[in-house]
């Protein structure tokens, strides 16, 4: 009986063997099909700086520091369908950042491909504000050390809740994408200001934009637009004196912001050229401002050398003057808005991208800022400071 | 003597080296040939489809592969550096995905000659009968 018992033992074992096999070969077949529609793509900036001077310009002062601008994010695409993508973008910074996490979703969208010219996006995308900013935080996409920060940082609406319509015209060689979107996005900067505990969002957020490219040329004209969230009683607050004032995010809640912006790069494999105009316009007092970049870069092999300037100037001016633009609170005091009246601000940099691979560029970059804000009074305050820093970007 | 030997393997060489130049190619099916602009709009992910309106998908060899270093100097003019940072662009944005890459010009062959929809480029030494030459 043992032996009956053994023997069949064996040979159900030898007759289940080719079926368990087949059914671990198909399974790992049905993994590797998986894995051929998942793709993980990641970036990484590590980014030293240091300022000449004490007063503090982009975070950095005379202390050095490796954190402030180091951070990475992990792309995981999966391929649903032949028409559908699933894409998630986590991020991590070095060190805590007001306003945004230190690790989480940057953005997660579904894209469906309605034909090879035009794509439907859904989900948390980014706000396609200016030339480069879909990527600003990708190091290693540009030939700069960072974006121009005098244009690019300061806007606290990078990405949006919403849907994104993205279609292609082509015309002869070239080739002009239109890019329309609509959402809304928490605003942490207006719910931190306020008191009343709640969540305030920006619920209007959309934007038309045009990017035209032929051969080494690309050019975008965009529109954004949104407004800004509350009622100016929910930004009211006792100073330490037990009076009722108003937080800026009360003076200019309910106005209308709109970004323009014109960009336009060359790129030939040698020369590199970026120019970009940008003008930000505001209902209200709040000040208008025109932006202005350039940078001209040329490649000697690995080594790209580049130059840049930005400019930013207050526009409306004479709209600010002495007396106006005053909250008065119910308890008779007094808060005052938009004193400056005019704002100059400049960046003048050199730096080198010098490509250690074809996925790690290292970059050294000197900035030379300057600012004179004259107060409504008549009063000017200047200021000055150099920024030197250097990174290692890479992409895999 | 010696000199002339030396002058005629010279130009022999020579003529060798002009000879093997990297050329666009696709199944027999596509009736059509490409201009380098449309070569570098097809590799740069501009376009997904021929003129004629048949619809491509580009194929790359892989990044230690000389002749794709010869290809994007020629059509696209860029290093792998500059290519990496600009399907970065892309990919980041959600607006490209980066092109297959196979390991060699005979799988590239092989999946062309299989595949009326693929296009990719080959050292013109190597084109058989499997595949047309689409642009030089």
């Amino acid at each position: 009986m043992n032996k009956t018992f053994k023997y069949s033992l064996i040979a159900s074992c030898l007759l289940a063997q080719p079926f368990f096999s087949a059914s671990a070969d198909s399974r790992i077949d049905s993994v590797i099909e998986t894995l051929e529609k998942v793709k993980i793509s990641g970036y990484v900036n590590l980014t030293a700086a240091t300022a000449k001077k004490d007063n503090t310009f982009w975070n950095y002062d005379k202390k050095l520091s490796a954190t402030h601008e180091t951070w990475g994010g992990v792309q995981i695409d999966f391929n649903a369908t032949e028409n559908l993508d699933f894409t998630l973008l986590t991020k991590f910074y070095a060190e805590s950042r007001p306003f945004d996490d230190s690790f989480g979703v940057d953005l997660a969208y579904l894209t469906y491909k309605i034909s090879d010219q035009t794509k439907l996006r859904a989900g948390i995308l980014r706000v396609p504000l200016y030339k480069d900013s879909d990527y600003k935080d990708t190091g290693f996409a540009q030939l700069w050390l960072r974006t121009p920060e005098l244009i690019y940082a300061n806007n606290k609406v990078q990405r949006y809740t919403g849907i994104e319509i993205l279609h292609d015209f082509y015309v002869g060689d070239g080739t002009i994408q239109v890019q329309a979107f609509y959402g809304q996005n928490e605003d942490p900067r207006a719910t931190a200001q306020s008191d009343t505990g709640k969540t305030f969002i920006i619920d209007d957020l959309m934007g038309l934009h045009f990017t035209y490219t032929l051969d080494e040329h690309l050019f975008k004209l965009g529109a954004t637009t949104r407004t800004e969230p509350g009622e100016l009683e929910d930004f009211i607050f006792l100073n330490d004196a037990g009076k009722q004032k108003l937080h800026s995010f009360g003076y200019w809640a309910g106005d209308r912001q709109t970004f323009y912006s014109l960009g336009y790069t060359y790129d030939d494999g040698e020369w590199k050229i970026d120019a970009e105009t940008i003008f930000e316009e505001t209902d209200g007092g709040k000040p208008d401002s025109g932006k202005y970049a350039l940078s001209v870069g040329y490649r000697f092999g690995a080594f790209t050398p580049y130059g840049m300037y930005q400019y930013r100037d207050t526009l409306n001016d004479s709209d600010r003057n002495p007396g106006q633009y005053i909250y008065e609170a119910a308890d008779g005091t007094k808060t005052w808005f938009y004193t400056q009246k005019t704002i100059q601000q400049s960046i003048a940099s050199i730096g080198v991208r010098y490509d250690i691979s074809s996925n790690l560029a290292f970059k050294a970059q000197a900035d030379q800022y300057d600012h004179e804000y004259t107060h409504v009074n008549g009063n000017i305050a200047k200021a000055d400071n150099t920024l030197y820093s250097v990174s290692l970007q890479a992409v895999f | 003597m010696k000199k002339l030997i030396i002058l005629a393997s010279a130009l022999y060489l020579q003529t060798a080296f002009a000879q093997a130049e990297v050329v666009v190619v696709g199944n027999p099916s596509v009736k059509t040939t490409l201009s380098s602009g449309e070569v570098k709009n097809l590799f740069l992910g501009k376009r997904q489809a021929l003129p004629d309106g048949t619809k491509i998908e580009v194929v790359e060899l892989n990044t230690e592969s000389p002749i794709r270093e010869e290809f994007h100097s020629k059509f696209t003019k860029k290093t792998q550096a500059q290519l990496n940072s600009y399907w970065t662009r892309l990919v980041f944005t959600g607006k490209g995905k980066m092109p297959k890459e196979v390991s060699d010009s005979k799988e590239l062959i092989s999946m062309i000659a299989s595949n009326p929809g693929l296009i990719g480029y080959v050292d013109s030494s190597e084109v058989t009968s499997d595949i047309v030459v689409l642009a030089k």
